[in-house]
């Protein structure tokens, strides 16, 4: 009876760490598009009507799904309530952040990490063209996280259980 | 007895303004700073900051403070001393931080003020800057990499016109007289002008002056220190300011618009504004404002002055200088009989 017990665990959890992974596969690629998606917003704000950095990201915070919108009004909040912060600062604290509850990769954040050293400190256009340099990188990191998807997402979602009932039945 | 009363208690209303000076002057000023500037002047005692007139930040060159009439360097360890190369060096991150901080994180928003030179920030304080200049079809779009910023703390002198107005409200008339103020730069023109408004604005019970509705054209942000069109000075319960508007095209805007009996602007001198004055003056409205000039006999040489003052447009003149401080009166004049009324 324990034994049972003891199986039916092992398959579970490790069908659990596997539906993890797969989900990480699943939300990469919106995440991506999201993040796509506010940098555009971000860059019609600061292009066209020239709205301040703090109002700016307000914005954006409320037209994108979580996680990235967490990462917007997260800004929003540090630069209204903490005097002295630089928007670079408050970016990179926000960053930490979204790198615990998101699906990001490190190669992902890394590309907003350099977007953040120059937002709000240079003029109209070389803000422009930073955001489309980071929307550019990130539309080619949502590409890769498709194909990636395509492959692992439904692989993963069984190899967990899989891998679950192999160790049971070598345990056997 | 009563005069040790007296004494004692202006004293505490002096300690209470400098207090809520400190900490306005902390709360505006200082956030702006860059972190390591910010520490190093945040440190400074408070008859220093009493004192401050300009902070000066050079990238690669030393922090210098304008403290009354002398310059100062700030050591890396927060004591202040005359030797200037030994003072605090401003880095390029300190400059990086401190455009980012002033600019509420929006350099990209404030190409026009980058095109002036200057930016007016909440309190109206205004921030000086110079670096290299962008052109666009032959004119200066906006300012790149910024070198160079002065922080030019604002100070309201509530009372500065005290001395002057029984001179410039007519007795027994609604309407005071039109009044130049003539003062060559530094001598406290803007904040004698900004204080007879206030008290235009306000009224001044003690001459029995009720209070009437005055338009500002500001030009540079100056006079009334507009932040997001809300002026950061006491200029009156009756003011409205048109900020940042050239003068001549502001003084027929707001007679239209606002209907004011008192217009205030600063620094006359162009023949553009000289045909505006002679519509406030056919709209029967009362014109307030200044000159860059020592003396009447100066004006006279500049030609669009001159048929200013030959019209005998103005009723008073008021002359400064900086002989016992900024601010100082030198005279109050009747323009028709040319006699010297004070000073």
């Amino acid at each position: 009876m324990l034994k049972v017990l003891g199986a039916a665990l092992v398959v579970v959890a490790s069908g659990m760490i596997g539906l993890t992974i797969s989900r990480e596969y699943q939300q990469r690629p919106g995440q991506l598009r999201d993040l796509q998606a506010a940098l555009q917003l971000l860059d019609t704000e600061i292009g066209y009507a020239s709205t301040p950095l703090p109002d700016a990201v307000v914005k954006v915070g409320k037209c994108v799904g979580p996680p990235v919108a967490g990462l917007f009004s997260e800004v929003a909040q540090l630069l209204r309530t903490r005097k002295g912060y630089t928007a670079t600062e408050a970016w990179q604290e926000a960053l930490k952040k979204l790198q615990l509850n998101s699906a990001l990769r490190p190669a992902d954040l890394e590309i907003l990490f350099t977007f953040g050293h120059t937002l709000g400190g240079t003029n109209k256009e070389e803000q422009r063209k930073s955001i489309q340099l980071a929307y550019q990188q990130l539309k080619q990191q949502q590409g890769q996280a498709e194909e990636e998807r395509a492959r692992n997402e439904t692989l993963w979602r069984y190899a967990g259980f899989l891998v679950g009932m192999l160790l049971v039945i070598l345990i056997y | 007895m009563s005069i040790g009363l007296f004494t004692s208690s202006s004293q505490t209303i002096r300690s209470v303004k400098a207090k809520i000076f400190l900490s306005r002057f902390q709360e505006q000023v200082l956030s702006m700073l860059a972190p390591e500037i910010r520490q190093l002047v945040g440190q400074l005692p408070e008859r220093v900051v009493d004192e401050l007139e300009e902070i000066r930040l050079r990238q690669s060159r030393p922090l210098i403070l304008r403290v009354g009439q002398h310059d100062l360097g700030l050591l890396p360890d927060g004591r202040l001393s005359p030797d200037l190369e030994r003072s605090y060096r401003v880095s390029a991150e300190d400059m990086h931080k401190t455009l980012q901080l002033l600019s509420n994180s929006s350099v990209y928003a404030l190409e026009e003020e980058f095109r002036n030179g200057y930016i007016t920030v909440r309190g109206g304080h205004r921030i000086g800057l110079v670096g290299r200049v962008v052109m666009d079809k032959g004119r200066i779009k906006t300012l790149k990499h910024i070198a160079g910023l002065n922080f030019r703390i604002a100070r309201q002198v509530i009372g500065a016109a005290d001395p002057v107005m029984p001179f410039l409200l007519s007795p027994g008339e609604a309407r005071p007289y039109h009044t130049l103020i003539i003062s060559p730069p530094q001598c406290g023109k803007t904040t004698l002008l900004r204080d007879i408004i206030r008290q235009m604005s306000n009224g001044v019970p003690r001459l029995n002056f009720p209070g009437v509705n005055v338009a500002v054209v500001d030009e540079r942000s100056e006079i009334a220190g507009c932040y997001e069109g809300v002026p950061q000075h006491d200029v009156g319960i009756r003011t409205d300011v048109l900020d940042n508007c050239p003068k001549a095209e502001g003084m027929v805007m707001v007679i239209r618009s606002m209907s004011p009996q008192i217009i205030a602007t600063d620094e006359i001198g162009r023949a553009q504004d000289v045909s505006a004055i002679e519509d406030i003056l056919s709209a029967g409205i009362t014109l307030v404002t200044t000159v860059h000039g020592r003396s009447l006999a100066e004006l006279e040489q500049r030609p669009a002055l001159r048929s200013l003052l030959g019209q005998r447009i103005f009723e008073r003149y008021v002359i400064l200088s900086r002989r016992r401080g900024a601010g100082t009166v030198e005279a109050v004049i009747d323009a028709k009989s040319l006699k010297t009324l004070s000073g």
